[in-house]
């Protein structure tokens, strides 16, 4: 079936089975970004943003998204607050998680004020990362708040 | 992972033309994360019901929830989050994790019918649900899957809350094994207190015993007519104990469920009795 | 030993970004399965439903008729070489016991077919339409099993090499004896004994093992892919395909972590053959759940420690003795083996009585592999804990207990002669031990003192505090060996071209920042390029915590070499002798103060008089492996009536030498600890009776999320390691070990129990707890 997808401001017809889920398309059209950590729906790598909030891109079936704005880490055309915390702060070490991490980072961000410890942490739930144990990224994440002007 | 097999893809735009193209091998799906990882067999025609007029949250005399409501959306409507001191976060932030709650859907979830956190606080409050398979109805939410109405061909398009009445407090309390995991048990209480201060109403929901979350009546029992003190915690959390049959999974074993149950029943009651200004 | 407060570093110590930081956070196609290339064939694996069997016959016809499909191999058409799948050095201390397809399956999820076909979709729907007759085994489930009079023999094929006893099921032995500790024993005070039990983990890398193989333009075949060991590789693949090593070029893109599960030749020598055979570029990447049951696993360990003191608390004997559960083929078994005592034991080298004993024996289950820790993790769990109760019947603080009998600078042990990696080892004396301030800082910013004198009260909640203590060691002596190339460009910059693979763990970047240091350039004018064996000089790889010290050394060495060539060029441009001559933030400087600038240096060698390269390679073998040592705390809260164990607090107080890129360093003991704290806690494999792993996908094997830990505190004490590049040692492996002694001390400061078997489920510790009558 035809489905119509914005993907990082590019318009973007696919023919997909009904069946597909996002990621597969995605990663069909060069995204490779979205990781495929998993296969289950349990490890985030392949977060990205539908209409600005993120989600497990294998866990929405790419017809779902049909007129609607995907966004991965490719589209993020400057560097965002969060993308340099996390370069500065130690935030990656792998990378593998990293592009997931962003994008349910670029979505708190946008959408929560006074973040905290916690509150990060809560936030950070579904994307794992075997690498850092969380600390740098969770500085990372509330250094970005802190730029944004959260106390 | 992709869903082989399927042919069609249907994007309805009424509640009627929705449940017109359900059948064995059609289903809806809401946000379709369940879906996608766990498909009947033989499942060729998905029903997407986002264009659905369903997704809504109204306030004014309690709540009422359209069913394509993301759980993100319930998360952070300001007057569902802080109802009844805030049981809708305090539970929510258990489900899944941010990236399944902005995707998954309260009527996709309630469908299923199990693994929930979500069911035990919406049956400890007593929740309505409007289901339409022909003609639309509203029941209670314990009647809908006493009933299994949930494994039957129908809709569901609202979910409603009551209005907190003054003096009642509600809590949830979840034990699992990593955060982002499946409980091994939960339970969600709600308490109701008279004028003088006594127990005039209460509910008693314990969940995933491995069962999908059920009010105990015997617990409630236990709590009617007293003034709500610690020790009436014990007597609520060792009648349900009793009175649930506990089964083991790849969580918990049956024996190790009990114990859960009268650990997380205390809890969940003194969390409630300090919401409803008195000591824990 | 030089005075490291001598030492001002202009690079090194200071938190450069990652070099591949950038490629990262954006996202850009750097994996192995990102890149597509036009009529890659795709791959997928039939894997065996059984513990133990014989394939009777295999019928792959049907599959090889599907449309799409290319190519399907099996025992039948494949070669028959026996090997060893571990990433080691030659001659591998591992049996040569696997094929890489067998007539034989010896766990479920062993391989016995691989379809390449259009797509991945079709060669799993061919694998689907394989049949296999199967003459069903008695499966070995156990150790005891595995050992018991009349156990079936797993490895009954006759062209198996280098396994212990094949016949009683024992792939590898060890025996270590210093002194005589079974009469030492009577001379003590006091003796503790425990046997601990470690269960089934996997490393659980982001991206599980994914290979592309594909042949270049002049029909040489190429291996982008994900490992940790790409000239191990190239030799294996050359001998199992029978291709010359020059016929074949390994290269490792950015990998998704590691942690040792890649030091493995698993899917490489597959990929290559079906490209060898259709012509055609070949994409294999595992499913989890492939990546859970047919990868490698970390070895379960049954671990008895029998620790002797004296009343004043010095430890006099020890006796170590392990099993070692090593699942259905022998790859590290004897080395992982080895570790369990090379890596603990030195640690307490007062003790004059000393026994290590062991065996790693085969199972039909899962296949153990390096895993970060690789046997000391196992181990110190029993060492760990014995100490800890040690100390409580010497009525000593269990720091106090560590600081009297810990290893010290100037000191040896017997242990480092006698045992190896997998043979004998090397004798080596201690350099540098930061461990006394390892407690000390540790200790004070945890508040040991405060948080020990804590009643933890008789509420539900209990809170408890417990310590360890840990070396491990920096890379192989004598047998690693690590080669740098630097060669100069006319701007001033450098290339570094190092065989050293970088798994994520950031080597790249700190090994160009060890050359940025000696040529006085700033980092980014170190142009980085690693781990292809065409391109770059050979390296080991990424395993035994050596890159820091051995890679780096290999690059220091260089660097001088092409600083000194620097200097023979400056020399006539500034006509002052090479020797006074100091190169220095991009310059060369006289000691009158002309200078010329390193691009006007290079552009001279290139174009302008007496030209050359200005280039040199240089090789480090390390003669021995100075430990980094480890202290850590931890407190825990135990819920009496659930049984959850709540980590509140971890403090790991590390002596890594210097630290060449601290916030690098502080993330991979963040990580170790965390990883580790899932592996004392809830990691483990449910099996089912007939040796299925039932919970092999993410949903159902718990790893730590960032709400399960406490913020973790990484402290890095000041030390300088003399023999090291910049002072450095290692820290890639160490942090793992921390976690399981210290929190089961904690558990025991909590509520009293010795746990003794690994993960702490809620239920597990909720039954001990249970059984010990404690409420």
């Amino acid at each position: 079936m035809r489905v119509s997808l914005t993907v990082d401001g590019v318009a973007r017809d696919v023919d997909v089975d009904p069946g597909a889920s996002l990621m597969d398309t995605l990663r069909s059209l060069g995204y490779a970004s979205v990781k495929n950590g998993c296969d289950n729906g349990d490890c985030g790598s392949c977060a990205v943003l539908l209409d600005g909030r993120a989600v497990n891109a294998c866990l929405v079936f790419t017809a779902h998204a049909d007129g609607r704005a995907v966004t991965t880490v490719e589209g993020l055309i400057d560097l965002h607050p969060v993308q340099r915390t996390m370069l500065d702060m130690g935030g990656i070490q792998c990378g593998f998680c990293t592009p997931g991490m962003v994008m349910l980072a670029v979505d708190l961000l946008e959408h929560s004020a006074d973040l905290d410890e916690d509150r990060v942490r809560d936030a950070l739930a579904g994307n794992y990362c075997r690498c850092t144990g969380y600390v740098k990224q969770v500085e990372a994440i509330l250094a970005a708040a802190e730029e944004r002007g959260d106390e | 992972m992709s869903l082989k097999g399927v042919s069609d893809y249907l994007r309805p735009r009424t509640v009627e033309e929705a449940f017109a193209a359900l059948g064995a091998s059609s289903r809806p799906l809401g946000g379709g994360t369940a879906l996608i990882l766990h498909s009947p067999p033989g499942l060729s025609t998905l029903v997407d019901l986002r264009d659905l007029p369903l997704d809504y949250i109204r306030t004014g005399d309690g709540f009422r929830i359209g069913a394509t409501t993301t759980l993100t959306a319930m998360e952070e409507h300001p007057d569902l989050a802080s109802h009844l001191a805030g049981v809708f976060p305090e539970m929510l932030r258990h489900v899944g994790s941010p990236l399944l709650r902005n995707a998954a859907t309260i009527g996709g979830h309630l469908a299923r019918g199990r693994l929930s956190d979500v069911i035990p606080v919406l049956l400890a409050l007593d929740a309505t649900v409007t289901v339409y398979d022909g003609i639309s109805r509203t029941i209670t939410l314990e009647d809908f899957y006493r009933a299994g109405i949930h494994e039957r061909l129908m809709l569901i398009t609202e979910i409603g809350v009551p209005p907190a009445r003054p003096r009642s407090a509600a809590a949830f309390v979840k034990l699992s094994r990593t955060f982002y995991d499946l409980a091994m048990l939960n339970c969600a209480c709600r308490v109701d207190l008279d004028e003088e201060g006594t127990v005039a109403a209460a509910r008693v929901v314990v969940g995933e015993t491995p069962a999908l979350g059920a009010p105990v009546a015997p617990a409630a029992a236990a709590l009617l007519g007293t003034s709500f003190g610690p020790a009436d915690d014990e007597a609520a959390a060792a009648a349900a104990a009793g009175a649930i049959e506990f089964g083991s999974d790849s969580r918990a074993s049956a024996d190790y469920r009990a114990a859960l149950c009268r650990a997380a029943v205390t809890r969940c009651l003194a969390v409630v009795r300090s919401r409803l200004g008195g000591a824990s | 030993m030089s005075d490291p407060q001598a030492v001002k570093f202009d690079v090194v110590g200071f938190n450069e970004r990652k070099v591949d930081g950038m490629a990262l956070v954006t996202g850009k196609p750097v994996f192995a399965g990102d890149l597509d290339q036009p009529g890659t064939l795709h791959l997928a694996m039939l894997t065996s439903p059984h513990a133990h069997a014989r394939i009777r016959a295999i019928d792959t016809s049907a599959a090889e008729a599907m449309d799409g499909v290319a190519l399907v191999l099996t025992h039948r058409n494949t070669p028959a070489t026996r090997y060893t799948t571990a990433g080691q050095g030659y001659p591998e201390p591992s049996p040569y016991d696997a094929r890489m397809f067998d007539d034989k399956v010896r766990f479920v999820g062993d391989r016995v077919a691989v379809v390449a076909a259009e797509s991945k979709a079709i060669a799993e729907a061919a694998v689907e339409a394989i049949s296999v007759e199967y003459e069903v085994l008695e499966p070995v489930l156990s150790i005891d099993a595995a050992l018991a009079e009349g156990a079936p023999v797993i490895h009954d094929e006759p062209d198996s090499t280098g396994i212990w006893d094949a016949a009683g099921n024992v792939a590898a032995a060890v025996d270590v004896r210093v002194g005589d500790v079974d009469a030492a024993f009577d001379d003590c005070d006091v003796v503790v004994e425990t046997t601990t039990e470690t269960q089934y983990a996997q490393h659980v890398p982001l991206e599980p093992h994914v290979c592309r193989s594909y042949l270049d333009e002049h029909g040489r075949l190429v291996l982008y892919t994900s490992t940790q060991v790409p000239f191990h590789a190239r030799r294996i693949v050359a001998r199992l395909l029978d291709v010359p090593i020059h016929r074949i070029r390994v290269i490792k893109p950015r990998l998704g972590g590691g942690f040792g599960v890649k030091q493995e030749v698993l899917l490489e020598d597959v990929c290559g053959l079906v490209t060898l055979r259709t012509g055609r570029p070949a994409l294999w990447e595992y499913t989890r759940r492939e990546e859970f049951v047919s990868s490698r696993t970390r070895h379960p360990f049954r671990v008895r420690v029998k620790v002797g003191a004296m009343s004043d608390g010095t430890i006099h004997a020890v006796d170590l003795d392990a099993i070692e559960n090593t699942g259905a083929y022998g790859t590290h078994s004897l080395t992982v083996l080895s570790n369990a005592g090379s890596k603990t034991l030195p640690l307490y080298n007062r003790a004059p009585h000393v026994r290590f004993t062991g065996k790693a024996v085969y199972t039909t289950m899962p296949v153990g592999g390096a895993y970060r820790g690789y046997g000391a993790t196992q181990s110190y769990f029993a060492l760990e804990t014995a100490l800890d109760e040690l100390a409580r019947r010497l009525d000593m603080d269990p720091v106090d207990l560590r600081r009297r009998n810990h290893i010290r600078e100037g000191e040896t042990s017997p242990i480092f002669a006698e045992l190896g990696e997998g043979r004998e080892g090397v004798a080596m004396t201690i350099n540098s031990c930061g461990l006394p301030d390892c407690l000390t800082e540790g200790m004070d910013a945890f508040g040991w003192e405060e948080k020990r004198g804590r009643r933890p009260g008789t509420g539900p909640l209990r809170r408890g505090v417990g310590m360890a203590t840990f070396m491990q060691g920096s890379g192989i002596p004598l047998i690693d060996m690590a080669a740098a190339t630097i060669k100069m460009n006319d701007d001033g910059s450098f290339n570094l071209l190092i065989g050293a693979t970088d798994l994520g763990t950031g080597s790249d970047t700190i090994l160009g920042q060890i050359a940025a240091e000696v040529l006085g350039v700033p980092l980014d004018h170190i142009v980085v390029y690693s781990s292809d064996t065409d391109m770059t000089p050979f390296d080991t790889g990424a395993y035994a915590s050596s890159t820091t010290y051995v890679s780096g050394k290999a690059v220091e060495k260089a660097a001088i070499q092409v600083r000194d060539q620097i200097r023979s060029v400056a020399q006539k441009m500034l006509d002052t002798d090479a020797a006074l001559l100091s190169v220095e933030h991009g310059t060369v400087v006289a000691p009158d103060g002309r200078s010329v600038t390193l691009g006007e240096v290079c552009t001279r060698a290139f174009y302008g008089a007496d030209q050359f390269q200005i280039a040199a390679t240089a090789s480090s073998v390390p003669e021995e492996s100075p430990p980094p040592f480890l202290a850590c705390f931890a407190e825990v809260e135990v819920d009496v009536a659930t049984g959850i164990v709540r980590v509140l607090d971890f403090v790991a107080a590390v002596d890594c030498g210097t630290a060449i890129n601290p916030i690098m360093a502080e993330g991979q003991m963040e990580g170790a600890i965390a990883n580790g704290i899932g592996y004392a806690l809830t990691e483990r494999y449910e099996f089912t009776a007939t040796g299925r792993m039932r919970n092999a996908d993410l949903a159902r094997y718990k790893i730590p999320g960032p709400v399960d830990l406490p913020p973790i505190r990484v402290l890095l004490v000041d030390s300088y390691e003399p023999t090291g590049p910049m002072g450095a040692k290692s820290i890639a492996e160490i942090g793992i070990n921390g976690p399981i002694p210290a929190i089961a001390n904690a558990i025991y400061d909590a509520v009293g129990l010795r746990l003794t078997e690994t993960p702490f489920t809620p239920e597990a510790v909720w039954r001990a707890l249970q059984s010990a009558g404690i409420s």
